[in-house]
């Protein structure tokens, strides 16, 4: 009995020891792994806006860039992952450089998380990036690679889908290419399809609204 | 001079070292943590800081078995190691988040799964639950290290050959067509292979008794 009891005690003594120090942990990573979490969703906004921020800005920088030219919008979107507001950048000499909205989905691992950005007058894309993901690395996890972002950047969107509902297809990179065509991820076709899905989806989303809001303001009399 | 050198080389420190290192190398002797072998070494970076956190958690956890041996009741010995083995796990994956980010997005699910590592438990049970604290601390240095300085070699050939680059920076020039193969899941089992025959074959390891498992 006496053993049993001090089993049952030591148990509960080494948790507690062990989980109050891990707690101790995460208290005093809380707030730089928050920080760390919040910088890299704005430089990934910024980068596909195409804001600039000087190469090597510290932290503090970094976030006064961001706030000084991306802003919300009242505009909505679909994604992947619920209803997300619309950001969208000024210039410094405070033109309107493009729309930003949030893509998400489920990838082969875990869920994707990025942003895409759309030219002012809605006819390019301005930019891609993911700032979260789980895809194998050296495979899936390629799509966070510049190679394959790149692609995106002035990428001409069509007006309609095509017979296949898609905007854009990733094909089999070194394969015949047709327009609208981008390259995927030799080795990684469930990041590729999962990407293709995510980015039609809600590209197609945000065009619709956006074409519904001009058509609006136009019949207000502009 | 002499006497003092062989003290320190035959001391029961220097040959569980060795051991780790080498006689009982986790990898190419006992087979062990294979699973992380062929998932984090398609690219040397990644390798690098798991390395770092393997060596991490099973020094820790090593010395933290062996401090508390004495009192652990025998029955319920196994879940504490894992405790403390989880614990440390954690601790080292919330560092990373915190300071090292991008690596730390880049490994993904693969930190945690140090927990399941069976190396550590292997360690912790085999080793330090039956040893003392100093001795079991070397234990945990030298087996880190062995498994760390295969993994290294089987990442610097698969990253060379599968991206033509090397701690991301690239090596080979534009003739050079990677072999795709050795970034993806068989091209680890490849090097893994011939990583053993070469250390078994050149490497003077004693051959094993016939019928070992």
């Amino acid at each position: 009995m006496k053993d049993k009891l001090f089993t049952v005690a030591y148990m509960a003594a080494v948790s507690a020891a062990f989980t109050l120090s891990v707690a101790l942990v995460d208290s005093a990573t809380q707030k730089r792994r928050d920080l760390n979490a919040e910088l890299a969703k704005k430089r990934v906004i910024m980068e596909v806006l195409g804001v600039e921020v000087p190469k090597g800005a510290k932290l503090e920088k970094t976030l006064n860039i961001y706030e000084e030219r991306v802003y919300k919008t009242d505009i909505r979107v679909n994604t992947g992952a619920g209803e997300v507001p619309v950001l969208a950048a000024r210039s410094a000499n405070d033109e309107l450089m493009g729309y930003c909205f949030q893509v998400a989905g489920k990838g082969f691992w875990d869920m994707l998380w990025g942003y895409m950005a759309v030219s002012p007058d809605l006819k390019r894309i301005r930019g891609l990036a993911f700032y979260e993901q789980s895809e194998t690395p050296g495979l899936g996890a390629e799509i966070t690679k510049p190679w394959f972002e790149q692609q995106f950047e002035g990428k001409e969107i069509p007006s309609e889908p095509g017979q296949d509902g898609k905007l854009f297809r990733l094909v089999q990179p070194g394969g015949q290419k047709k327009e609208h065509d981008v390259d995927g991820v030799t080795g990684a076709t469930n990041t590729t399809d999962a990407v293709e899905r995510i980015l039609n989806n809600t590209l197609m989303d945000f065009m619709q609204t956006m074409r519904k809001r001009n058509s609006a303001n136009g019949a207000g009399g502009e | 001079m002499p006497s003092l050198w062989k003290k320190v080389v035959l001391s029961r420190s220097a040959q569980v070292f060795r051991a780790g290192i080498w006689d009982e190398n986790p990898i190419f002797k006992q087979i062990l943590g294979i699973c992380s072998t062929l998932a984090v070494t398609n690219l040397l970076v990644n390798t690098t800081v798991m390395c770092v956190g393997l060596i991490f958690v099973v020094v820790c956890s090593n010395v933290m078995v062996s401090i508390l041996r004495h009192w652990t009741p025998r029955r319920i010995r196994m879940i504490v190691e894992v405790l403390i083995i989880a614990s440390f796990v954690i601790m080292f994956k919330m560092a990373i988040d915190a300071y090292l980010p991008d690596i730390s997005k880049a490994l993904g699910a693969y930190v945690g799964l140090i927990i399941t590592n069976c190396i550590i438990m292997g360690r912790a049970e085999g080793f330090a639950s039956s040893n003392g604290v100093w001795h079991s601390f070397v234990d945990g240095v030298a087996t880190g290290l062995g498994y760390s300085f295969i993994l290294l070699i089987i990442a610097f050939f698969r990253e060379l050959m599968g991206m033509g680059t090397l701690f991301g920076l690239q090596v080979m020039g534009t003739w050079w067509r990677p072999w795709i193969i050795m970034v993806m899941p068989p091209g680890a089992f490849f090097a893994l292979a011939m990583v053993i025959w070469v250390v078994r074959r050149y490497g003077q390891v004693e051959p094993e008794d016939e019928g070992a498992a």
